[in-house]
């Protein structure tokens, strides 16, 4: 299988202006992405990563640098590439008084998608993640579990390239966080990219070809899980993350906790 | 609803596509947001499919409130000055209305995650957006001019009512205008969480100015004075947005136009059409770009740390003083932390301490609008007064149970707390100290400032009484945790109730306490009596046991 550049980020930096403050979250990233890669992008909480995926999915537009998706300027050929990304969001952003079909066919409508397409899609879709039952249920009586399986189906529906997923597998309940971890490899062996933000260490280190470690809107780290491993006497992913974060002492911070507990 | 807007909209198709618009997408995302507002309001347990038909019930709604509005074309015998009032009346309340009720329909950051990564392109989230607004608004405007166009018909025939419609349809657009400028201010100047707490104290505002406008105005304005009211028109007339329309529409009645008609005429059909372009082509942008940062800047909120300074310790204080155990101190201490914070509380409840003195001030003011001092200080009406805060009380303790998040409450049965009666005894303590009580105190001020000291025990003893009766009143009605229950829309009927139970409450108690002032020293030796049922009241509740809260 060939691959090739689909994302390419030059220094890129991103700040936020709150009134007279100024948050400056990205301060001059450069990634190359190769197609078929599943790349584990973790970094601690306000480290960048939610706002660098946001970026690539053109919604926050006011950034500088220079990023090409699928060979695209970002800034002028916007339109194009988020025909073929998909964005898989943290929070269960979903409009939840909607049911799932009159969501999905909503988001496969503003894909251009053919309805007859559409209306296939959901129905399998739905059923191979046990949400047939759910179909015409609006989804603000939902688990956290179930909307994250609607989304999932929402970025995935109008088969895009480049999967942006941001904590893609929080809420979901074992059988489901087995197959999403299996259709992800599948679809990276078809040759799509997966960008798979999250805090969940072993899931990154078990799925990922490529790891990005971001802190403080810096890259720390870059490589495969093994390249990674091997320049760090064979560290835990865990453990080179708390060093390369400069959070080492978790353990003495452990055992004042249990201290003050039981005093 | 829905299908009927669509198809009104699909038939400026040809247009849309000239503007660029992506006219497929524009339809779905216009389907999806006016399905939701048509659901929106009602229970978010309902898992029946398209139950609701909001949007129909608000619009008959606003065409009876209409009636109101249009009989002003009558009321008042200028034709300008009356459709000014019209005007203003209609806009002002859009207006309001667009900031009160449709501020989570403006200010939704779902869009963001939803609407922002697929290939929409700008032009067509923009039409999306204000057509979304501009939707709601028509239809607001639309059914409160229903009446005044009948009335216009029957008035001036049926070509200037046509007009006056047109010239509805305007006013709604430059109102577009002034509400997004209005919008993008604020959110220049706050960020997301503040703009909230913001907009829910415009909420309570238009709740209090509503009941206010609708009980004082019949009795301030007089009808002949109405009638003969006359704006004459100065140079700043033409400042006023509802002058141009109304302006406009009286020239087309006398068919006289002189240059400052033609002055009006031009504003009218001018300013909304530039207020248009001015939304597409610069406010809606700012305002996406502003909705798309809020996410993001209130996602990383400000550290916001409570100083544990003197009001802690003055709250500390209190419960040390007003609760018997910890549990109820903890209670009272947290209850009156959190009702001061939740949103939702402050809405529903606060409006009800504006209307204890709104109706106040109706009872002063009579039926002519003319207060009787003389009159009003030899009566026994300061007992209405005190009674009327029955409102305020039973407002704040039996809203105390709702939340938007009743999950959260989990935390009551995972605690070690032998009886939950000392958690409601103590939230009720906290709300009546926090609100009933200092409410009372200002009323009792007032009243002794225009009557005597001497009224100062029926000021203790109305007091207690009011805390007597809510405490059996909301222990009653509902055995449930602070913050616990999800409010249903549906629970319309047992509103009701409530209502029909805080009038024979405060009759109930009014009477007592008025029929104690015909005995010498009757109010100060009943006292003890009521001291001694509140001290019951509140053991009946901290009885209340595990096996009989609601879950």
């Amino acid at each position: 299988m060939e691959t090739n550049t689909v994302i390419s980020i030059k220094n890129l930096h991103k700040a936020y202006k709150n009134g007279a403050s100024v948050n400056q979250v990205l301060k001059g990233v450069d990634l190359e992405i190769q197609s078929g890669q599943i790349i584990g992008y973790i970094g601690p909480n306000g480290a960048g990563k939610s706002t660098t995926v946001k970026i690539l999915c053109g919604i926050l537009t006011d950034f500088e640098g220079d990023i090409k998706v699928l060979g695209m300027d970002l800034r002028t050929q916007d339109i194009e590439i988020k025909k073929r990304i998909g964005y898989i969001p943290e929070n269960a952003a979903l409009y939840d008084t909607l049911t799932p079909s009159e969501y999905l066919q909503f988001v496969g409508e503003l894909h251009g998608m053919e309805e007859g397409n559409i209306r296939t899609k959901i129905a399998r879709l739905l059923d191979l993640f046990e949400m047939k039952a759910h179909a015409n249920e609006r989804m603000n009586s939902f688990s956290k579990g179930m909307k994250q399986k609607i989304l999932i189906i929402s970025g995935l529906i109008h088969n895009p390239d480049i999967i942006f997923m941001d904590e893609p597998l929080s809420g979901l309940d074992a059988n489901a966080v087995i197959i999403v971890k299996r259709v992800l490899q599948q679809l990276a062996k078809e040759g799509k990219t997966i960008f798979y933000s999250s805090h969940i260490m072993d899931v990154v280190e078990k799925i990922s070809d490529r790891i990005i470690l971001i802190d403080n809107g810096v890259v720390l780290a870059d490589g495969s899980y093994a390249d990674l491993n091997s320049e760090s006497d064979n560290e835990s992913l865990e453990n080179l993350f708390t060093k390369l974060t400069g959070n080492s002492g978790h353990s003495e911070t452990a055992n004042e906790i249990i201290n003050v507990f039981e005093n | 609803m829905v299908n009927f807007i669509i198809r009104i909209i699909r038939l400026f198709k040809g247009l849309f596509r000239l503007m660029g618009v992506d006219y497929k997408q524009l339809e779905s995302i216009l389907r999806v947001k006016l399905t939701m507002g048509n659901r929106r309001g009602f229970s978010t347990s309902s898992k029946k499919k398209d139950s609701s038909n909001q949007l129909l019930l608000q619009t008959f709604v606003y065409a009876v409130l209409g009636i109101f509005v249009g009989t002003l074309i009558n009321s008042v015998g200028h034709t300008f000055t009356a459709y000014v009032y019209i005007f203003l009346v209609i806009m002002s309340m859009i207006a309001l209305m667009m900031i009160s009720e449709f501020s989570v329909v403006l200010i939704d950051t779902r869009d963001n995650a939803i609407l922002l990564p697929r290939p929409i392109n700008n032009r067509t989230l923009t039409v999306a957006k204000i057509l979304h607004i501009a939707i709601y608004l028509l239809q607001l405007s639309l059914s409160l001019s229903i009446a005044s166009f009948v009335f216009t018909i029957f008035n001036y025939g049926f070509a200037v009512a046509l007009f006056f419609l047109f010239l509805i349809f305007l006013a709604t657009l430059f109102t577009l205008f002034l509400t997004c400028l209005f919008y993008l201010g604020l959110m220049r100047l706050v960020n997301g969480e503040k703009l909230k707490d913001i907009l829910v104290y415009f909420q309570i505002g238009m709740a209090i100015i509503f009941m206010g406008a609708y009980q004082l105005l019949p009795r301030l304005i007089e009808m002949n004075d109405l009638y003969n009211a006359q704006l004459a028109v100065e140079w700043w007339t033409y400042l006023i947005p509802p002058a141009w329309f109304a302006g406009s529409i009286a020239s087309l009645t006398t068919s006289v136009f002189s240059t400052g008609d033609i002055l009006f005429l031009a504003l009218a059909l001018f300013a909304p059409i530039l207020g248009l372009w001015i939304i597409v082509k610069y406010l809606s942008p700012k305002f996406n770009y502003r909705l798309s940062q809020m996410e993001a800047i209130s996602s990383k909120p400000e550290k916001k740390t409570i100083q544990k300074g003197k009001s802690v310790k003055f709250v500390d204080k209190l419960g040390e003083l007003l609760t018997r155990n910890i549990t109820e101190k903890t209670a009272f201490k947290m209850i009156w932390k959190m009702s001061g914070r939740d949103r939702k509380y402050k809405q529903t409840v606060f409006p009800a301490f504006g209307y204890v003195f709104v109706l106040i001030a109706v009872t002063v003011l009579g039926k002519h609008g003319e207060a009787k001092w003389e009159n009003l200080i030899e009566s026994k009406l300061y007992l209405l007064f005190l009674y009327l805060n029955v409102m305020a009380a039973f407002s704040a303790c039996l809203n105390i149970i709702y939340s938007d998040e009743p999950k959260s409450s989990w935390f009551y049965k995972a605690l070690p707390i032998a009886r939950p009666g000392d958690i409601i005894a103590g939230s009720i303590k906290a709300i009546l100290t926090k609100y009933f009580a200092p409410l009372h105190l200002i009323i009792g001020a007032l009243i002794v400032y225009f009557w005597s000291y001497t009224i100062l025990p029926d000021i203790f003893y109305s007091l207690i009484s009011i805390t007597v009766i809510s405490v059996f009143v909301t222990a009653s009605q509902s055995k449930a945790l602070p913050f616990s229950q999800e409010k249903m829309s549906q629970d319309s009927g047992s509103n009701f109730i409530k209502g029909i139970l805080i009038m024979i409450s405060a009759g109930f108690l009014g009477a007592i306490h008025w029929g104690l002032t015909f005995i010498d020293y009757g109010v100060l030796f009943a006292l003890p009596f009521m001291f001694g049922l509140q001290h019951l009241s509140f053991r009946y509740v901290k009885k209340i046991q595990w096996n009989q809260i609601e879950d």
